[in-house]
Formats: structure tokens, sequence, C-alpha cells
């Protein structure tokens, strides 16, 4: 056989038998998803959704931009903490009294943010006030010093100074301006007897911003916030997470991994330990898979939320991708017990 | 005496016939070199065959056939020199128009093989003033090896490092492979990801040897040569007029590849032409469950080609390459439901096409060009999966899609005179990179840079057995501040068996695009690169006492070697400080590393059939950070090798067993502020080949097995560090476990 002849031959033979496919799949049976009920949270790619969610009424109450507000005055009658927006990565820091509305130096400023947990003993702006000998309650003239965080894509959302003047009536007087030095304006934010908290903006010469719903009407809070972690070696560093704030008007939850989802019961959910912590679901859920590069809902964890109204839900999280695969959307599973 | 009419037509015929007997050779009978073994009279094939003129002083090589011949062309009286692997080299002189038979005396020492990286002009490996080595296609073969990941995994003073998606890197004297230079013919390879190549594209089809020097060669090579440059020199047709070559390779993990090479020689004109397929099914170890494979699967398609034009004086060879890989990332099925998966799909694709040009302009000078472009594309596309229905959606969540670009432009240029005669020679040369790239974290989107560089190299022989060679390279990059880079390097034959060579030199890296331009914004992460990065710097010390003894029937060659490497200004990522935001970082100059360590290499071959070869290699590393923090001293590991074939002459069967243990290994992490250690146990691997040959070595059949001792996943600690890390208790995947694999070789060669 000439050569040429037998070296094409060859060829066929080996390019037929020696050529390997990738695997198909399998086709997998679905889930049953039983009397359950699923929804699917739309913070957006970027979380820049904050969204209220009521599991009575099966659905979103509200939603607003998280960058809508700066600061959050408590409206409860014996209520007086301020708060920041931490879905924000917001800051604060003390300087002390000083004159206001001056380029203030930032030298050596001890910044700390609120706690997620949403102990009142550990607001960053903490206790604005004195109390007289008569038992009045007068400013303590301290200026603080406010990092507004960033937006949704990173942007640096920039420094305000604030002084807390008076709360009287039921109003909260302050005054801002730009930590750098400028103009002082003064604001009024009065108490919203139905919430739990009402938002105000610096933005725009100032303005509040009414998006929280009555306390009566919502139970859980998807939103980003800033919390503590901490490196291998047990050191803390704030750290801007994305998960599930409580209503911390009556709504409590309790979190096992001991049973399956479906298996859980009224009964069961009586017996067990409930946290009033607003952080007492909060984001780690779900995990960030390195090798995969995306995020995995972490299996077996399964809540109990005692809701405002007084019922039992259990609740599980079973994504956080939408049908497109944009992260920011989580998805829950709940059942009234 | 009266001459008859009829005396002087006899003797007329009686000359024509002698001419026609003679002269036939002379003008119609084409003359060759016939190589054979000295002992056995079989032809050698594929021995390197050397015409040098002993006028014009320029060198002529090609390659004997299968039957031992080669092609004697010259058109002047020339020195010969003959050279093979497990041969002395024959040295003598030949005429135009001669015939020869030349019997090689066996020797086992391949110090004759003819190495052209970093050379004046190409030239014997022994002679180099460089520690040299040599890995060659009798190498490969027995290795079984289909890529440079196989190539280099067993070699005692390199370690090879695993990653599901970014592929398999390199170590060389305790540095990591972004410090390694990659040359394909002498064109730098571009592509590499997070600073290293992925060796499991580099593949060996059509690679005729690999030649390897450890230690900064950055006067000659530039950036990214601080531990040391790998060239893979392809194979290239020089005397047959057809050849084609046709390889198959199967592995019991699930690898099948197929490569095919055609190249004519017609005159001084030869075409070539390779192409095939390779396939990886992927393998997971049987401790990992779930629908994610540890080692990927992934498809390879390649081709080649060149044309060359050959005089006496001058070579030009154009040629192109293509590599086309898809690799696969299935992910595990979400919990709770387990019906959806995220899979990610890794295109690469690279291409080049190159013009190398040798020009011998008088005696002993020659003129070399090398121009070259290079493109390099890699896609990474993420899919959601339903399982429920097989069908899958594009997520549209940026941060799962991403495109990288790099082109380079590439012109290098050398002038070199090697008159081995003559106390002095030089090197003068110019190296003119040009490289863009474009991806959505660069940025602007898009960024160039530029290096332009001339390098002078002079050898002095003072004394016959003293050679010194200083150089320096002067540089001008058009975004970074490039050091002054020399070296000074010397070679002393102490005696017939043993010579020393030394050296001094420093090397450099230059920052990536990715290190100098990098956008990364989000709400949690804000990286930036630094364009005021200043190069990392090395110094580096090299020493080699070699020792190589033979006679009739048995050799020896014993080697000791020792390195130091100092690294500064390691490039490093940082918190900005000031900024005002904690998550704001950016890369800095900052860590200094040191490297230092040893080797012994033995050798001992009982011709015809007996070789063993061990070596032993010791290697530190030393961290020390800008804020103090250190590794406190140098951490050592040990990594040993040992390799044993016997040849079975008559039946052409040849054995092979390769071994190596790789000690435990150091693995610092070094963030802004701290530094985690890690480490990787040591273990064993073991390759047994067999390798018989067919129809006068036309086919080839190999089989064996690999990885011997199953190594899967070696346990490791610490490693991962940092605040994100993913804590590493679990062990670094090695291998596929125990493998066995065939290999279908069919070699054609057809003389005019």
């Amino acid at each position: 056989m000439k050569p040429l002849k037998l070296i094409a031959l060859l060829l066929l033979f080996l390019s037929f038998i020696l050529t390997g496919c990738f695997k198909e799949d399998e086709m997998v049976a679905p889930y049953p998803r039983g009397d359950a009920h699923t929804d699917t949270i739309e913070m957006s790619q970027t979380y820049l959704f904050q969204v209220y969610y009521d599991l009575d009424s099966v659905g979103t109450v509200s939603s607003n931009m998280k960058t809508e507000s700066d600061l959050a005055f408590e409206c409860s009658p014996q209520g007086w903490h301020i708060r920041l927006n931490t879905a924000s990565f917001m800051y604060a820091a003390d300087l002390g009294v000083v004159p206001f509305g001056i380029l203030q130096d930032t030298s050596g400023l001890y910044w700390w943010f609120d706690r997620s947990d949403g102990n009142p003993d550990s607001t960053a702006i903490g206790v604005w006030f004195d109390v007289t000998a008569d038992g009045d309650t007068v400013s303590n003239h301290h200026v603080y010093a406010i990092n507004r965080g960033m937006d949704e894509v990173g942007n640096p959302r920039g420094f305000m100074q604030i002084i807390i003047d008076s709360l009287k009536n039921g109003t909260f007087y302050f005054r801002f301006a730009p930590l750098f030095g400028g103009d002082a304006l003064y604001a009024a934010v009065p108490k919203e007897p139905t919430v739990n908290y009402l938002y105000f903006a610096f933005q725009d010469g100032g303005a509040i911003r009414p998006f929280q719903p009555p306390a009566d009407q919502w139970d859980l809070l998807f939103t980003p916030y800033t919390t503590l972690l901490f490196t291998d070696l047990g050191e803390p560093y704030p750290y801007l997470v994305t998960g599930v704030l409580i209503n911390s008007t009556g709504v409590s939850i309790a979190k096992d991994t001991l049973h399956d989802f479906a298996s859980i019961t009224y009964d069961m959910a009586q017996q067990m330990d409930y946290s009033a912590s607003l952080d007492a679901i909060g984001y780690d859920w779900k995990y960030y898979n390195f090798d995969a590069g995306s995020y995995t809902v972490t299996p077996g964890i399964n809540y109990i939320v005692f809701n405002h109204t007084g019922f039992y839900y259990k609740l599980r999280f079973v994504g956080f991708y939408n049908d497109v695969g944009q992260k920011g959307y989580p998805s829950i599973e709940y059942q009234k017990l | 005496m009266i001459i008859s009419k009829r005396d002087v037509g006899l003797l007329l015929v009686w000359f024509l016939l002698t001419f026609l007997l003679t002269g036939e050779k002379s003008f119609g009978q084409q003359a060759f070199v016939t190589v054979v073994d000295q002992k056995s009279h079989e032809p050698v094939a594929f021995a390197h065959v050397c015409f040098e003129g002993l006028k014009s002083g320029h060198p002529v090589y090609c390659t004997t056939a299968l039957d031992g011949k080669a092609l004697n062309q010259v058109q002047e009286v020339s020195k010969l020199a003959i050279s093979f692997v497990g041969y002395k080299t024959f040295y003598d002189t030949i005429h135009p128009g001669q015939s020869m038979e030349v019997q090689l005396q066996p020797t086992v020492l391949n110090i004759d093989e003819v190495v052209v990286t970093a050379q004046y002009t190409p030239e014997r490996a022994d002679k180099s003033i460089y520690k040299v080595s040599v890995i060659n296609a009798h190498q490969i073969e027995l290795k079984a090896a289909i890529n440079m990941a196989d190539l280099l995994k067993d070699q005692v003073s390199m370690n090879v490092r695993q990653d599901g998606v970014l592929g398999t890197s390199l170590t060389i004297q305790g540095l990591s492979g972004e410090n390694v230079k990659f040359l394909m013919d002498g064109v730098p390879l571009i592509g590499r990801m997070n600073g290293n190549f992925d060796l499991n594209q580099i593949n060996l089809n059509n690679v005729d040897h690999v030649e390897v020097i450890e230690g900064p060669m950055s006067v000659i090579y530039g950036s990214n040569a601080l531990a040391g440059v790998v060239n893979i020199i392809s194979k290239e047709n020089r005397s047959a007029s057809l050849s084609a070559v046709v390889n198959a390779y199967l592995e019991s993990v699930g690898t099948f590849n197929f490569d095919a090479s055609f190249a004519l020689k017609r005159g001084r004109h030869s075409i070539g032409l390779s192409g095939g397929r390779n396939f990886f099914g992927g393998y997971s170890p049987p401790s990992v469950t779930g629908r994610s494979e540890v080692f990927k699967p992934r498809r390879q398609y390649f081709a080649d080609g060149y044309y060359s034009f050959t005089t006496e004086k001058l070579k030009v060879k154009i040629g192109g390459d293509y590599f086309n890989e898809l690799l696969q990332d299935k992910g595990n099925l979400q919990p709770p439901y387990y019906e959806k998966a995220f899979d990610s799909y890794f295109t690469t694709v690279r291409y080049s096409v190159r013009l190398d040009l040798n020009w011998h302009l008088w005696r002993s000078h020659l003129f070399n060009m090398i121009a070259s472009y290079s493109g390099y594309n890699r896609l990474k596309e993420t899919f959601l999966k339903d399982l429920t229905t097989l069908t899958e959606v594009r997520t549209q969540d940026p941060e799962q899609q991403d495109t990288t670009f790099m082109n380079t432009y590439m012109a290098r240029m050398t002038l070199a005179k090697n008159d081995l005669r003559k106390k002095f020679n030089y090197q003068l040369g110019a190296d003119l990179n040009y490289e863009t790239a474009t991806g959505k974290r660069i940025l602007d989107n898009e960024q160039a840079i530029g290096d332009y560089a001339a390098f002078l190299s002079v050898k002095w022989d003072p004394v016959k057995v003293l050679s010194i060679q200083p150089g320096i390279r002067v540089i001008y990059n058009t975004k970074y501040a490039a050091p002054l880079v020399y070296a000074l390097s010397a070679k002393w034959n102490i005696n017939e068996p043993l010579s020393l060579r030394v050296s001094y030199s420093k090397g450099f890296r230059a920052p990536s695009i990715k290190e100098l331009y990098l956008l990364f914004k989000d709400v949690n992460h804000d990286i930036a690169g630094n364009p005021d990065l200043k190069a990392e710097t090395s110094n580096n010390i090299n020493f080699s006492l070699r020792f190589a003894a033979e006679n009739r029937k048995t050799a020896l060659e014993a080697e000791l070697s020792g390195f130091y490497n100092a690294l500064k200004n390691i490039i490093t990522l940082a918190q900005v400080p000031g900024s005002g935001n904690d998550l704001s970082y950016t890369y800095v100059n900052l860590d200094r590393y040191k490297t230092t360590g040893g080797q012994v290499n033995a050798m001992f071959s009982l011709y015809p059939a007996l070789k063993i070869s061990a070596g032993l290699a010791e290697t530190g590393i030393q961290v020390e950070m800008a804020n103090g923090t250190t590794t406190g001293g140098f951490l050592f590991s040990t990594d040993i090798n040992a390799n044993a074939s016997y040849r079975f002459v008559k039946p052409e069967v040849t054995l092979a067993l390769l071994y190596k243990y790789t000690g435990r290994k150091p693995q610092p992490y070094m963030d802004a502020d701290s530094l985690t250690l890690g480490y990787i146990d040591g273990y064993n691997t073991m390759d047994f080949t067999v390798t018989k040959g067919f129809w006068k070595n036309r086919i080839r059949l190999s089989c064996g097995v690999k990885n011997i001792f199953n190594n899967q996943i070696i346990p490791s600690s610490g490693l991962g560090g940092g605040a994100h890390g993913g804590g590493g208790g679990e062990g670094v995947a090695v291998g596929y476990g125990r493998t066995y694999f065939f290999r279908f070789t069919f070699n054609f060669n057809q003389y005019q």
C-alpha cells in the first residue's frame, strides 16, 4: 500500500475511535414543594433596595433605595436613640464640644457603627444628652462626625457633621453641615408613633424619609447592613453584609439546624428558644463559594418566626438568585404553623 | 608503435566508463553520510549532523533518517560533527560529494545536545556558560508526557501545583511561575492568569525538546525570567522529502489525545503542518461528591504550520499556531431543592504568527531576528442551568461574565560573534515589545505597555579553560521605571571531567497590567491598580560543579549546585492609608522574599541497556514583610527523584521507572499586614512505562501506569488565609489517582 494511503487510513481510523466528548447532564426530578409558600425578594444585583416583608399578607409591604436616608430617629414614646443607615456602611465619631460648622480635624478619631443586633446601648452616636439635677435632659453639645458610607456601587457619599440640640415635645432638633466646613442647616424630625424609626436624609437640604411601614404591618427587612466579622486570627473588622433584620416590635426568631424543614410542627416551635436580636436571621444563611464563584444557600438551616401578630411560621432560604442568574434576589420558603 | 583508430576508440571507451563509474558519484549520484552504531552496526536515526565550511565558517544542521543517512550537500571542504544521545560526538572533515560511513561510539552523556537558549550561536550544552538542562524527545517518550505539566512534575528542582480552573503552575528554586519565562522557539508565550501559565495548555505533540535554564536570565530575556527560562523547541523536518507522524494517547482517567503532523521538503523549501485534538473528561476523587469536578473537563484543538527557506547562509522561517481550549466548570446543585446549578465555561484562544531569520553574515557572525504577533483571549461565560428541564440561561450578573484580550507585538534582533578561536566574542541585541490588554476590570477598559531594551553580552576566554561573560541590559518602559539589569557568569574547565560554573545576576519582574491598572469596585471591594509601581528586583548567585567521565562500557555524571535569590519590592495588596475607607486597597512594593538551596544529581549508565539517575534538592524560602513580620529564618523542603531505564536491544523494548518524593512544602500567604503559614504534606509518586518499536521503529507503542501510589488529595493545613479564606483544611488535589495509559506513534519518512 502506498505510504500516503496508509497514512490517510490510519488518520481516519484513529480520529474516529479517539474522540472524547463532554458528558451530557441527566434530568433530575423537581423537588416536591408541599404546602409551603415560596417568594423571591427583589433587592437587585447591587442590593440597592431595602424590602419590608410581611408573612401574614404573604408579600412585600414596601421597598426603598438604601441610599435614601442617613439618620433614623426612634419614635417610641420614651425613645431618644439616633441610628445610622448601616446599609450604606455609615460611621460616626464623637468630636466632643467643638465649634460647629467649621472645618473639623478628624485625625485620631474613633469611628464606629451601630451594632447589627440592635442593642440600644451600642449605637455609634450613643447618648447625646446629659440629665440635669432636676431631671431635665439637655444636649451635651457634642459635635458628631458622620461618614455617610458608600452608594450601591461603592462610590463614597461624603462626610457631614451634626449636633443634636434637643428633643422636645416629641420632636428631635438638630443641625447639620459639611464636615470640612460649610453652611449649617437646621432640621426638625417629629416622632411618628406608628413606626419604629423615622428616617432623615441630608441631601437636598435635608428631608424626612417616611418609608418605614407601620410596625404592625411587617415582619422582616431584607437589607444590606454593617456587622462585625472576624479574621482567622480573631481580629474584628466591619463588613457590609446582605441579609435579614427583624421588626423590633413583636418579632422574635428561633434557629433550628436539627430537623428537616418539612417535619417542623407547631408543638416543636413552641419548645424552641427565641431571640429578639435584630440580626437573629442575619446573613449567614448563605456563603460565598470561591470555587464556584457564586453564593450558595447553607443547607439545613430553618428559622421559626414568631411574628408581630403572634403566629408561628417556619421559614428557610432556598436561593439567592433570580431566574436569570442575578444575585440579590433571595428566595424564601415559609409556612404558617 | 602505431596507435590505431581502434585503440583510440577503446581508450576513449575506457575513459568514458571510468568517468561514468566514478564521476557518477560527483555529478549524478547523491552523497550520503551514513551513521551506524559502532557495536551493533545498526543505523542511528535522528542523529544531529553538522557540516561547517572551513572557509565560510557557517554551520548547516540536519538529522539522519531512519536508515541513518544524511545528505551531504556541502560545496566546500567542511568540518563534520555528528552527535546523538547515547553516543560520543564524532568529528572529521568531509569533501563535496563524498560519501562516508561513520560509526558512533556509544556513551550516555547527553551533554552533546545542541541548545539555542541564551546562546550566541547554537552550542553544545556542555560548552555553554550557563547550566542548560535538556529534556529531549527520548525522555518525553519515556515519561509518556503529553504536556508541560507532565514533563516537569518529576524534575527535582521544580514543583507543579494544580488549580481546578487556573490549571497547573510551576515553581523553580522556590519562586513561583510568574517568575519563569516560557518561550516557544524563542517567542515569549502570553496569557498568564494571576501571573502563571496553565502548563496543561502547553502540549508536547510537536515538540522536539525543551531547554531549561534555572536562575535569572533577565539580561537576555527581560522581565519574568527571574527564576529561569523554559524554551520549547518545536520539531522541524530537515532531511526527509516527506515526513508524517501520527500520535494517539489514551489514559484510563478519560484522556483521549490525537495529533498528526506532515512535512515536505523540496530542495531549499520545506513546509510543515500539524494539528490535533486533546480531550480530558474531568475527574474527582471518590471522597468528593457532587456535580462539580475537582479536575475540570477540557477539550483542546491546536494547529500550527511553518514554511522555511534555507540557503548556505540564510534561513528564513515563517510560522503560525493556533490553540483553542474549552474548560467546563459545572457547579454543584444548589441546596435545598437541588434543581439548579451555575455552570461556567472558560474558552482560551491563543494564536501567533512569527518570522525567524538566521543569517550568517561573515565568518563566525550570526544575525538573528524574531518578529511575532501573539494574541490571547479568555472568555468566561456563566449559565444558570435548570436540571429539571435541562435548559440554561446566561446569567446577567456582570461578575460572572468576563472577557480578557491581550495582544503582543515583539521583535528581537541579535548580532553575535562566536569564533571559538578568538578570546573575545559578543552578542549585541535589541528587544522590542508592545503589549495591550483589554478587560472590564482594567482602567478605561484598555491599557498598553511598551518595553524597549538593548542588551550586550561579552564572552572573554583569557585562557583556554576559562570563560567569563558579563552582560548588561538597558530598558525603557512606557509605564514604570525599569531597573538596569546586569550579570556576570564564568565557567572554568578544571580538568577533563570536572567543570565549575558560577554566576551573579540581577533579575526583575515587571508589574503586570492587572497590578498597574486593575479597577475592581463594588460595595465590598475597592481595589485599584497602582501605576507608580516599581518592578520586583532580585539578586541571584548560582554555582554548579560538574563531573563527567566515561569508558567504553560505563559512564558516570555527577553535579552539585546551589543558589541564593534575594527579591525585594515584592508587589503586594495593601490598604490605602488615609483613604478613610476600610475597603480601599491597592498594590504596593512592600515585602522581601529570599530563596536558597542546593541540588545533587548523579547519573550512571551501563551500555547499552541500563541508565540510572537520582537527584536530591533542598529548597528554603524566607519572607520578610515591610511591617517586620517574618517567617523567622528559611523554611526548607526536600525533593528527591530517581529514574531507571533498561533497554532490551533485540526486541527493541525499553522499561522505565520514574520516582519522585515531594517533601512537605511551606506555603506563606501574605496580605496587607499579616503573614499566614500553611503546609502541604509530602508525598511519593511513581510512574512505569514500557515502550516497544515495530517495523524499524516506524511504529512505537507505549503503555504503563502513572501515579502508582494513587495520590489524589494530599493533606494540607493553614492554606487560603485571610478573612475570606476557605481554611484549606481538606487538602490539595495533586493527581487523578493511579491511571493506565496507552500510546501509539506512527512515524514515516520518505527520502528522494
